[in-house]
């Protein structure tokens, strides 16, 4: 696991970075402030603040905030650019006095006529420097443009990225860098979520046009986030129109989803949104026997600025899934199933300025994750999970010079868990708590403005019946080979103390590290190259090295292994230990991941490619020895292209575009994966289920069951997956406002990627004949909608 | 303009390259001859039906003579605790009338056969339960569908926390199948036929009960269990820890997602299939309209 040279190494570092001087003269002052959107007042994240002819300058934080340290005084030219903004030159006095500034960037293309520039005056190059290692950012337009199946989705638009894959057509489910799904971290605004899934898993819960900024970390990430072993993907919604009521409404065929946004006076704002569903109220009509469903999601964000030094932000998210199916409608004895889960999400955030120089986050939440199943029938089960947790975290940014940074926070979590399971002979119950506590320190050096280096110590307590204490050195350095190129290097160890069991179709189950099951570690090890290639395009090449230690995954044939501890009055067994349910191992992911991009002009998109392999070794899976576990895929290829069709047919191609009053977009979604490993049958044999069963498979031929042996796993790979979606959408703008119906294609091709093997026997003239076929993932599927802006 | 030419002829050549119908081809995963065993021991009574068979290649024709272990063809030597076992040839099975299985008593069954050319051995060793096992009531009565639950009451073998319900109809044809049932309405007979035997052949299962009470155990069948107006005959077995693993994992080899794991059998060498003992009993009840 290399932690002692990781250990070290960090330290040094620390140390060094500890020892270099760091103040401020006399004949300078400090600029801070915040960079809005003059259309709706939004704070803008990652805008560019500099002071002309100088090398000082900033990029603005997740709250729009931005410090300039040692201004000389006198008269000082700022510059603030922002991606598909007007650049705004601010003439200052500098007289020793600190300023805090409010600016207000006005959007292009704000009339129609107008021309868009979809990038800034600051180069590409330094956008790239900027950017931590292994980070994907993305809008909500970004989001919606990517073809989709049916609706907008939040985790279906980031596997066209490199390195995040899914298992199928069927789950929307992440896998990054060869990481399960439950070793991300979701985060929206701040407050963890944990089971971000509708409608059985195909769709995710994230409400695109509530979003105002994805940040997804594939790894190496700062110190500032832990108890994920693979990603974070934090989330950030719209504060709010603060200027005007504005609104935006989708129609698709399943589903209806209404964002709003409003002024609250003069000192605040108000969003929310709500998404249903509305199969149960329209398919059901003509469809017989349709399992009564739905599911409907809905956030409310208040925003209140409180001066120029506090603003505090409430939100609220909730998220529920209904499922009503009565298996024979005409009787009422029928076996009856009801499910619903959901999320329920409160946060209360509070953004203080203790000074120019400390930028300080205070955040109280509450997560919630419930599910319910019944099946009512002779013998009934039934099905209880929660997890939630109560959490108060505080971070502080202090700004040392304008070239070193120091970044504090701490994060005390109390978890609840529960899951309990009865059937007519037999009950699970577990019931676990713990409490987390966190601390962080991390400390952000720009030397020379070709060198920056962050390096940071996450401490972790976590107590539940057994009490696990880690320490997790992280580190970043980037460096600046020319003015268009750099490198950049991180590491760091990373530990969880939350599993979960993943189901098909059904929610996944939570467990927590206890006596039974260990903390999970990982460490990483990411190299990457940037490279500007005109002004248009930007290559990005990273090759990664995960090590994962303690990984668990779920016992399949925990049925027979499971032992209970102890026995109900009438003699069922009562199970309320992880004992035997998990099974435990190692594993290895490495890889390297190439994009070209294009973010800028009438064409964007991207093509990639990523080469990869993750390794696994479980205690008493596959004779003790590796195996490349579902999620593996050696070559991923994806192309995403955005063009507005209007632009491209008068001839501009690559440079600004302009806004039409009406224009046609086409978005295409072409996506190639090895086939993922699966374990096949070796070999068939002849034994019956029971004694008693002779002729079950094979009729009256007088012959013992059919049944398979399996073997070696995950040796064989289904066929190539490869997949084309393509979008075509009308924009018509009619002043303030604008109508867009769309077609989406998905699978155009239809291709009949294979999801799984099916193995049967039937007798023909005294020859026993073994039939394979395939089940196929999703085919051919048009979906219309609608988008209404106003 | 000119790129225009460009942007149509990619997506018509990624359409092209996109569609289709790609070919699955698993013979090729690599095979190894087994033993196969269908073994079951029951106290009180005599060793016989010890079916010894092979497997077979994944897609591979099967010729049903060749399925079984012979002596003669396979050189097939089998003992249980190093008794000889007999071949019966009209059974296809393999005897030994002289051992009486006994109450709480291990049984090491070993094989020797040679299958494809090669040389291959296996061992299994199975205890039987202890005695204690008996249904309270063998005669349930009879019962109209789905008016009310069908409880069989039993006491349990101390130590043997494993029971199976094997719930098979005395007479099943498309004639007295419940079309109108607590799943569906009007079931299509061929949907029946095609699925014949899983309506048929059902089972349920108790695991990890306590063994030791001295209280008669109820268990209620479900409704998914009876699918034909009929007398039925289900054996109850008190099954030991061989039993359970096998048809705890083997039946369920693959996964929702159509995966598959490797199921819990207890051999030794290279054996496949079950070599397990039981107690049994019989409860008998009917169904009617």
């Amino acid at each position: 696991m290399y932690k002692k040279e990781i250990i070290s190494f960090t330290l040094l570092i620390s140390i060094f970075l500890t020892f270099t001087s760091f103040g401020q003269g006399n004949n300078t002052s400090t600029i801070s402030g915040y960079i809005y959107d003059k259309s709706t007042g939004e704070s803008l994240i990652g805008a560019n603040v500099y002071i002309s002819g100088t090398n000082l300058g900033n990029i603005t934080n997740n709250n729009g905030y931005f410090v300039i340290l040692d201004v000389p005084k006198g008269k000082q030219k700022l510059i603030i650019s922002y991606i598909g903004y007007n650049n705004i030159q601010k003439n200052l006095n500098i007289d020793g006095r600190h300023q805090i500034l409010k600016v207000y960037l006005v959007p292009k293309a704000y009339k129609v006529g107008e021309i868009l520039v979809k990038g800034d005056s600051i180069k590409l190059a330094d956008r790239l420097f900027a950017k931590p290692l292994s980070t994907i950012v993305m809008n909500s337009q970004q989001v919606n443009d990517i073809p989709k199946v049916v609706e907008a989705d939040l985790l279906r638009a980031l596997q066209t990225m490199p390195g995040i894959t899914s298992i199928s057509d069927f789950s929307s489910a992440i896998y990054v860098r060869g990481g399960t799904p439950d070793q991300n971290l979701y985060l929206v605004d701040g407050a963890e979520i944990y089971n971000p899934e509708h409608a059985f898993g195909i769709f995710s819960t994230f409400n695109t046009n509530a979003i105002k900024r994805v940040e997804v970390s594939k790894g190496g990430f700062g110190a500032e986030y832990g108890g994920r072993l693979s990603s974070v993907i934090n989330v950030i919604d719209l504060d709010g129109n603060r200027n005007k009521f504005e609104g935006n409404f989708n129609l698709s065929l399943i589903a209806a989803n209404l964002t709003l946004q409003m002024p609250l006076g003069s000192f605040g704002s108000l969003s929310g949104s709500f998404r249903r569903t509305y199969i149960d109220q329209t398919y059901s009509k003509f469809i017989k026997n349709l399992p009564n469903y739905y599911f409907y999601d809905g956030d409310l964000k208040g925003f209140f600025q409180l001066g120029d030094k506090d603003n505090i932000t409430a939100s609220y998210f909730g998220s529920s899934d209904n499922l009503n199916f009565q298996v024979n409608n005409s009787s009422p004895q029928s076996p009856h199933v009801l499910y619903n889960w959901g999320n329920k999400l409160g946060s209360i955030n509070w953004v203080h300025l203790f000074s120019d120089k400390i930028f300080s986050n205070f955040l109280i939440t509450n997560s919630n994750f419930n599910s319910n199943f019944s099946f009512n029938q002779s013998q009934p089960l039934e099905e209880t999970n929660s997890l939630s947790d109560y959490t108060v975290k505080g971070s502080l940014v202090y700004y040392l010079t304008n070239q070193m940074n120091l970044k504090v926070g701490a994060e005390y979590k109390q978890l609840n868990n529960l899951y309990n399971f009865s059937w007519n002979s037999g009950l699970v119950d577990f019931a676990n708590k713990a409490n987390e506590i966190n601390g962080y320190a991390s400390l952000i050096w720009q030397p020379v403005p070709i060198w920056n280096i962050e390096a940071g110590l996450r401490y972790n307590k976590f107590a539940s019946d057994k009490t696990f204490t880690n320490y997790e050195p992280r580190l970043s350095v980037k460096y600046r080979l020319s003015e268009t190129s750099s490198l950049k290097f991180a590491t760091g160890l990373y530990d969880q103390y939350v599993d979960s069991i993943q189901r098909l179709f059904l929610s996944s189950i939570w467990m927590m590290a206890d006596k039974n099951i260990n903390s999970s570690a990982a460490s990483h090890f990411i190299f990457g190259y940037e490279q500007q290639i005109s002004n248009f395009f930007v290559f990005e090449a990273e090759t990664y090295l995960k090590n994962y230690k303690n990984l668990y995954i779920f016992n399949q044939n925990y049925t027979a292994e499971i032992k209970p501890n102890y026995f109900e009055a009438n003699g069922n067994p009562v199970y309320t230990s992880s004992q035997n349910l998990f099974t435990r191992g190692d594993g290895r992911s490495i890889g390297l991941e190439l994009m070209l991009r294009k973010d800028i002009g009438a064409v964007t998109g991207w093509v990639s490619y990523s080469l990869s392999q993750t390794k696994y070794t479980f205690d008493g899976i596959n004779q003790g020895n590796s195996f490349l576990p579902r999620q593996d895929r050696t070559s991923v290829i994806n192309f995403v292209l955005n063009g507005n069709v209007t632009d491209i047919f008068k001839g501009n191609w690559s440079g600004n575009t302009t806004k039409h009053s009406s224009n046609w977009i086409l978005g295409l979604n072409f996506i190639y994966t090895t086939g993922q490993p699966i374990t096949v049958p070796s070999s068939a044999y002849f034994v019956n289920s029971l004694p008693n069963w002779d002729n079950y498979n094979t009729g009256s031929q007088n012959l013992p069951g059919y049944k398979l042996y399996p073997g070696a796993i995950d040796t064989y790979r289904l066929p190539a997956y490869i997949r084309l979606d393509i979008s075509i959408t009308w924009e018509k703008n009619y002043g303030s406002w604008s109508l867009a119906p769309y077609l989406q294609i998905f699978n155009i091709g239809n291709r009949k990627n294979v999801w799984f093997i099916n193995y049967s026997s039937n007798i023909t003239n005294g020859m026993i004949v073994q039939n394979i076929t395939t089940v196929d993932m999703l085919p051919f599927l048009p979906s219309l909608g609608v988008t209404i802006k106003f | 303009m000119k790129y225009i030419k460009l942007y149509f002829p990619i997506i018509f050549s990624l359409i092209l390259f996109e569609c289709g119908s790609p070919g699955v081809d698993v013979n090729s995963a690599p095979y190894e001859p087994k033993i196969t065993v269908e073994g079951y021991l029951y106290c009180g009574e005599t060793v016989n039906d010890i079916k010894l068979m092979r497997n077979y290649a994944l897609g591979a024709p099967i010729d049903q003579t060749q399925l079984y272990l012979s002596p003669s063809i396979n050189k097939v030597t089998v003992t249980i605790n190093g008794i000889p076992l007999a071949f019966d040839p009209q059974k296809n099975s393999y005897f030994n009338n002289q051992i009486i299985i006994d109450y709480g008593k291990s049984y090491t069954l070993e094989v020797y056969a040679t299958i494809d050319g090669k040389n291959l051995h296996t061992t299994s060793t199975t205890t039987t339960p202890q005695k204690g096992f008996s249904i309270v009531n063998k005669n349930l009565g009879t019962f109209v569908y789905n008016s009310a639950p069908i409880t069989i009451n039993f006491k349990t073998s101390p130590g043997t926390e494993f029971y199976v319900f094997s719930i098979v109809p005395d007479s099943a044809s498309l004639n007295n199948f419940i079309y109108n049932n607590a799943f569906r309405n009007n079931l299509d007979s061929v949907k029946v036929l095609n699925n014949f035997n899983d309506y048929k052949f059902r089972y349920e299962t108790l695991n990890n009960i306590n063994s030791f009470s001295s209280n008669t155990y109820p268990f209620t069948l479900n409704i998914r269990d009876t699918w034909f107006y009929s007398n039925y005959s289900v054996i109850v077995y008190a099954g030991d820890v061989n039993f359970k693993d096998y048809l705890m994992t083997a039946p369920s080899v693959q996964e929702f997602d159509g995966n598959f794991h490797e199921p819990v059998l207890i051999f030794n060498g290279d054996g496949i299939g079950v070599f397990a003992s039981a107690i049994k009993d019989t409860v008998k009840f009917s169904i009617t309209r």
